[in-house]
């Protein structure tokens, strides 16, 4: 099987129902994608699969065959993410650090696909689990980006 | 404190470096050693080398709570350099403890404390002696030159050398007396803004943390754990899941069953399939565990306080109190990697309890503490789960099964099923008002589990981290009788954090509104009343009032609560709504934590433990259905969200001479503020958390 991530095809050993998630970090060792809860609620295992933010856990690397697979390691070509970085590190949001990758890369998947969203229609959108609590810098982070 | 230096030859540092190091334990007589004395009295060491960097060895781990970023602004400040240039790598077990505990281990918000003066006097001696061989060089006095961002000019001229240039005649110099700090008003570096250092090392997913640890030779492992606390493995099937794609070995634990494969993905599979026969756990694990809180509260319990300023009382609130077992949930399940060599053996773990992770593999391996290393990765929080070392126990149990590294890591489900919780606690208190409605009487009885073992012989002494908060009520009530009344529940319990505080205040927070406006008292003038000689309680409490008062929007209502804990004293007011369901609309925390060094660093504790406290308060609770816990995922133990999450301002007041702590205070007040905004709002008192509302 052969997975193209950060744009580099990458020829992969694990069975095909093995966790994108796995794949990624044990057979590739991109570790910045994290195991948080298995189900798809926590976010820290989010990646992009052709752009579009995706729990890693729960897609079989056989699924993501053929797809254009993005990690957080690949993510500083993305053309939303130095502002989003910008705006997360000027707000310092970050404690533990563990969950914010996921948050980078649902965050840039949603700049994607709209340009300029509410400050509502962010924070809908960040579904993900920050144990730490930093939500209420990720919101400071999030006002400057939707103010011009 | 003692400050001595220590040259290179006996550190095997690099070649040309100047090591200083300074004791966190109190503060004695500096005295200039010859530089051969190396110490175990050492706890922070700060090196010099001739590339420029500086790098601090530090006793006290950073899990999220920013104490890396404080420590080096800490040196950073007496250094004269920016905090950037400062490397934090956590020093050896050995060498670098808390004083506090004489191992190395952080907890109990003491850090920023303990390294306050310590680590600014070793940072001052650097200072010292490199303007001393600056001088020495220069062939001028010492009061000729200046130490200006990383830097010693000499004043006047344009002659200037680095630190990594001086620091090889330096550490030739002998240690000077102690080196007098920058006052407070010449601070650069102290009390102003600051960015945590490796934020961006974080966020690009490049940070290394125990779950990330990768080795020649490693394979990967999991646990199926007991289900019910006592339980006895008795039966499993190892045939069948070996046999399984990826499985190495399956391994028998004392209370697990561990799979070793060539993958997690493989090991968490295996463990799944897994077939396991478990002996009925003792006792009878039906008991609801209000039940068995209920069963202490009636039997003697221990006098932890007994005030006996008798007052008559017109009338009695009689009121109990519960609050469940919770799961720490860090988002970084526990896991540890362990490599057991013939001589050696080294652990890569989040932890914060490095001490007790040594003596455990050390334990295991058969081999001497001094022969094994631990390596503190990236910690992806704790809370306190990561004080507990039964998951190292596992991985180093493995490891030697194979006789290959072991990366052990828990599933989700586990992490949660098998916790060493925040115990569930029960109270009964009985206030007794005078005519005027002023509380002149305090009874209160405490059930909840210890988190000391105690031995068997020895007369049970008090559990200090059972009673925090509550054998200081801070009222002045004449009559205060407080007795503990030790509970056994079938739950492995730890600590969680602000441990015994995170039920207490709310015990004594919403106690003290619910008894207010029984007789229609104002919740927060009846404390001002009675907290006369608690100055900072006062001023937290009047710096939340002008919220407090100010007109609210129709349909929200809010509380107040006010506690002191790890030298700190912070007031919380919640303004809430209830129409549609219970929503906690904004906080405003007022917080007097001595002397601020890192003002964002302490912003972000607190606004992360309102998070941490209020998901608690809404959300939180650990089942038990004979004896096994319920919760095995997130979707069963949920967390809040950003949606959820209220407007939180904090404002920082006071002053002092200590830095009080930072990292667990805003986790107690948040249940009773929303409590008592919530009885604002519908005239009932909430007598057990989770809050629940009915539609």
């Amino acid at each position: 099987m052969e997975l193209l991530v950060n744009n580099l095809l990458r020829k992969i050993q694990s069975s095909p129902e093995t966790p994108l998630l796995w794949v990624l970090r044990e057979e590739l060792d991109l570790t910045g994608t994290k195991y948080g809860c298995g189900q798809g609620v926590c976010g820290a295992c989010t990646v992009h699969l052709d752009g579009a933010a995706v729990p890693s856990c729960l897609i079989s690397v056989e699924q993501a065959e053929g797809v254009a697979v993005t990690t957080i390691e690949g993510l500083a070509g993305h053309r939303a993410f130095g502002t989003v970085e910008a705006a997360w590190l000027e707000a310092d949001v970050s404690q533990c650090g563990y969950c914010q990758p996921g948050f980078l890369m649902t965050l840039t998947a949603l700049l994607a696909e709209n340009a300029r969203p509410s400050e509502d229609e962010i924070v809908k959108g960040l579904r993900g689990i920050c144990r730490c609590g930093t939500y209420p810098a990720m919101r400071r982070a999030i006002r400057k980006l939707v103010t011009p | 404190m003692s400050v001595a230096l220590a040259r290179r030859a006996v550190l095997g540092a690099s070649a040309a470096s100047l090591v200083v190091g300074c004791s966190l334990v109190g503060l004695k007589q500096a005295c200039a050693q010859p530089a051969l004395a190396v110490s175990a009295k050492f706890n922070a060491w700060i090196e010099i080398g001739p590339g420029d960097r500086i790098g601090l060895r530090v006793a006290y781990t950073e899990m999220g709570q920013g104490i890396n970023t404080l420590l080096a602004m800490l040196a950073a400040e007496e250094l004269s350099v920016e905090p950037y240039r400062i490397d934090v790598r956590m020093g050896a077990p050995d060498s670098h403890r808390n004083p506090l505990f004489d191992a190395q281990i952080t907890g109990d918000s003491t850090s920023a404390s303990n390294a306050f003066d310590p680590l600014r006097q070793a940072a001052a001696q650097v200072r010292t002696l490199l303007i001393a061989a600056a001088a020495v060089r220069w062939k001028c006095s010492a009061s000729e030159c200046e130490a200006v961002d990383g830097l010693i000019r000499r004043k006047g001229t344009a002659t200037a050398l680095s630190y990594g240039a001086l620091a090889a005649e330096a550490s030739k110099l002998s240690a000077p007396p102690p080196s007098a700090l920058k006052p407070r008003a010449a601070w650069r570096v102290l009390g102003k803004p600051a960015k945590r250092l490796d934020a961006a090392v974080r966020l690009r997913g490049a940070a290394r943390y125990g779950t990330d640890v990768r080795l020649p030779d490693m394979l990967y492992a999991t646990v199926r754990n007991r289900p019910a606390q006592g339980a006895r493995l008795e039966g499993v099937d190892t045939a069948t899941v070996e046999a399984m794609p990826g499985v190495v070995k399956v391994v028998s634990l004392e209370d697990a069953v561990a799979v070793v494969a060539v993958s997690t993905w493989y090991a968490f599979q295996a463990a799944e399939a897994l077939q396991l026969r478990w002996s009925a756990p003792p006792g009878d694990p039906a008991t609801p565990i209000g039940v068995l809180l209920d069963r202490a509260l009636d039997a003697p319990g221990i006098v932890v306080v007994d005030r006996d300023g008798a007052r008559a009382d017109s009338r009695t609130v009689a009121l109990r109190f519960e609050v469940p077992p919770l799961a720490h949930a860090a988002l970084e399940p526990p896991c540890a990697t362990v490599a057991i060599g013939p001589a050696r053996a080294e652990v890569w773990v989040s932890t914060h309890a490095q001490t007790s992770v040594r003596d455990i593999v050390a334990e295991v391996s058969g081999l001497p503490a001094d022969q094994v290393l631990v390596h503190t990765t990236a910690v992806g929080g704790s809370f306190g789960r990561k004080l507990v070392g039964d998951f190292v126990r596992q991985a180093a149990l493995a490891a030697k099964a194979v006789g290959r590294p072991v990366k052990l890591t828990w599933s989700r489900a586990e992490d949660l099923a098998c916790d060493h919780y925040r115990p569930p606690a029960a109270t009964r208190i009985e206030i007794g008002l005078d005519a005027s409605g002023t509380p002149v009487r305090w009874t209160q009885q405490l059930a909840v589990p210890s988190l000391s073992p105690t031995g068997a012989a020895s007369p049970r002494a008090v559990d200090p981290y059972a009673v925090e908060g509550a054998d200081t009520l801070p009222y002045a009530i004449p009559r205060f009788r407080l007795t503990w009344h030790e509970a056994a529940v079938p739950l492995a319990v730890g600590w969680w954090r602000s441990v015994g505080h995170s039920f207490n205040a709310w015990f004594v927070e919403h106690a003290f509104d619910v008894a207010a406006r029984t007789t229609g008292r104002d919740p927060l003038e009846l404390r001002v009343a009675l907290l006369k000689d608690r100055p900072r309680h006062i001023a937290v409490l009047r710096a939340v009032e002008p919220f407090l008062r100010s007109p609210a929007a129709t349909g929200r209502f809010r509380g107040v609560a006010v506690h002191q804990c790890y030298g700190s004293v912070i007031a919380q007011a919640a303004e809430i709504s209830v129409d549609k369901g219970l929503r906690v609309h904004r906080v405003v925390c007022a917080a007097d934590c001595g002397i601020v060094l890192d003002p964002d660093g302490l912003r972000a504790q607190i606004e992360g433990g309102v998070v941490f406290g209020l998901t608690a308060a809404l959300h939180g609770e650990i089942t038990l259905q004979g004896g096994q816990v319920q919760q095995r995922g997130l979707d069963a133990y949920p967390l809040m969200a950003l949606e959820e999450t209220p407007e939180i301002e904090v404002v920082l007041i006071g002053d002092g001479e200590r830095p009080g702590g930072a990292g667990e205070i805003a986790v107690p007040p948040i249940a009773p503020a929303v409590c008592n905004a919530l009885l604002a709002a519908t005239g009932k008192a909430t007598t057990r958390l989770p809050i629940r509302m009915s539609r």
